[in-house]
């Protein structure tokens, strides 16, 4: 691109920022034997296109979270949505209702915790907290939220269940 | 839609399926979600309360969700109406608009400011290079005028049919909507909370961890199937307009 182009270029950039993308085209007409400024005029144009559209405005209502779902699937690429589904299709979920199952482990545990070391008392105690928090930052929120509050207090996982007693935990937990 | 708007529709979809293969081999994806989230950021920090954070982290979500799912699907939210939900094409449409709008205000403006300096530089000084540039100038505002013109007139055409869809089918449609919503509530649960915990669009591993029973892992493949079913059709029915063309 010569010198005169360049400018003519800088001008009709300068003009065109209200429809950057119908300059572009004409700057890439006009310039057609500078194949690279071409490419990266229309690049510049699309990409800057695009990102007003999906910037310069304010929220649409979603109705339900049906749409949500069904948006956020359309949104995965071809490679992620067949992963998805052979997953999908794998994966073996049984169906447990977590509040009930953690309950029940823990009048296992408080039963017969004489029967047990205290280290292991704190590996089936731990496993069956973590097992019980994974599900439940997804199925109920608010109360994992609550849980990790009442219980993280600076701690990390190892110290927390050197610090904490099984009544403790079943008393905090409302269990 | 007479035959010049036709022709024009014809060429803005040629367009955007050059755009859209364009962005797939630079991967230019990746630059607008650094824009948005550049943005997400930025209207972070003027966030005045809780309740605003929660609209932008919403607004930030969902616009990154539309621009995948157009780039996925290869169709413009401007011109494939969304039957489910026809409102937001509505909304999209009227964007768009507005952003045509605007650039007819500024090509009205710039016009007569450049066959003014035109005119100012044939009787004061004639210099040819001055010239050239502000015919380039002077060429380029007619044909963004005249896209400009175009757009709004197509845009309109779209707004009426859409208008016309929500008025008409979309009534009918609803009924089939709400059985489905309430078909897809042990899902739905689940993922909304998903969803409003993760900071950008939660990845499909952790979609997958948040499932808790048979019914919801059966719901969310359902829904996955369908959308791969709707992208063969979708490719099936451009490879068939491209033979019939040939």
């Amino acid at each position: 691109m010569d010198l005169s182009s360049l400018g003519a270029s800088l001008i009709i950039s300068g003009c065109i920022s209200a429809d950057t993308f119908s300059g572009a085209l004409v700057a890439a007409t006009i310039f057609d034997s500078d194949k690279e400024a071409i490419a990266a005029s229309i690049l510049a144009a699309i990409g800057t296109s695009i990102a007003s559209a999906g910037l310069g405005v304010s929220i649409v209502a979603i109705d339900n979270n049906i749409q949500e779902i069904t948006g956020y699937v359309a949104s995965l690429s071809d490679e992620e949505l067949e992963s998805l589904s052979e997953d999908l299709v794998e994966a073996d979920i049984s169906d447990v209702d977590i509040e009930e199952e953690l309950a029940d482990r823990m009048d296992l545990l408080s039963e017969n915790s004489e029967m047990f070391s205290l280290d292991e008392y704190r590996e089936l105690l731990q496993e069956s907290v973590v097992s019980y928090l994974r599900q439940l930052k997804y199925s109920n929120s608010e109360e994992y939220d609550k849980i990790i509050e009442l219980f993280s207090d600076g701690y990390d996982d190892g110290e927390l269940f050197e610090k904490i007693s099984k009544e403790q935990v079943i008393k905090k937990m409302n269990l | 839609m007479n035959i010049y708007l036709k022709g024009f529709k014809k060429g803005v979809f040629y367009l955007e399926k050059i755009k859209y293969k364009v962005f797939k081999k630079f991967h230019i994806d990746g630059f607008v979600f650094k824009k948005l989230e550049a943005r997400r950021d930025k209207l972070l920090t003027q966030a005045k309360n809780e309740e605003e954070k929660k609209k932008i982290a919403f607004w930030y979500k969902h616009n990154l969700m539309l621009i995948k799912r157009e780039n996925n699907r290869e169709e413009n939210i401007n011109y494939h109406l969304d039957k489910d939900n026809p409102e937001e094409t509505l909304f999209w449409l009227n964007v768009n608009k507005k952003i045509h709008k605007r650039g007819l205000k500024f090509n009205f403006i710039k016009l007569p400011i450049y066959i003014l300096l035109l005119f100012m530089n044939n009787v004061f000084g004639n210099f040819i290079l001055v010239n050239v540039l502000f015919i380039l100038g002077l060429t380029k505002e007619i044909i963004s005028l005249i896209i400009n013109g175009s757009c709004i007139m197509l845009q309109n055409y779209s707004i009426d049919r859409v208008e016309k869809y929500i008025a008409g089918p979309y009534q009918k449609r609803k009924e089939k909507l709400a059985r489905k919503t309430l078909e897809y509530v042990p899902l739905t649960e689940v993922t909304s909370k998903v969803m409003e915990k993760s900071e950008t669009l939660p990845t499909p591993d952790e979609m997958l961890a948040s499932l808790t029973t048979d019914e919801q892992r059966r719901l969310f493949l359902k829904l996955v199937m369908q959308e791969l079913e709707y992208r063969k059709r979708h490719c099936e029915m451009s490879k068939v307009k491209t033979l019939k063309k040939i």
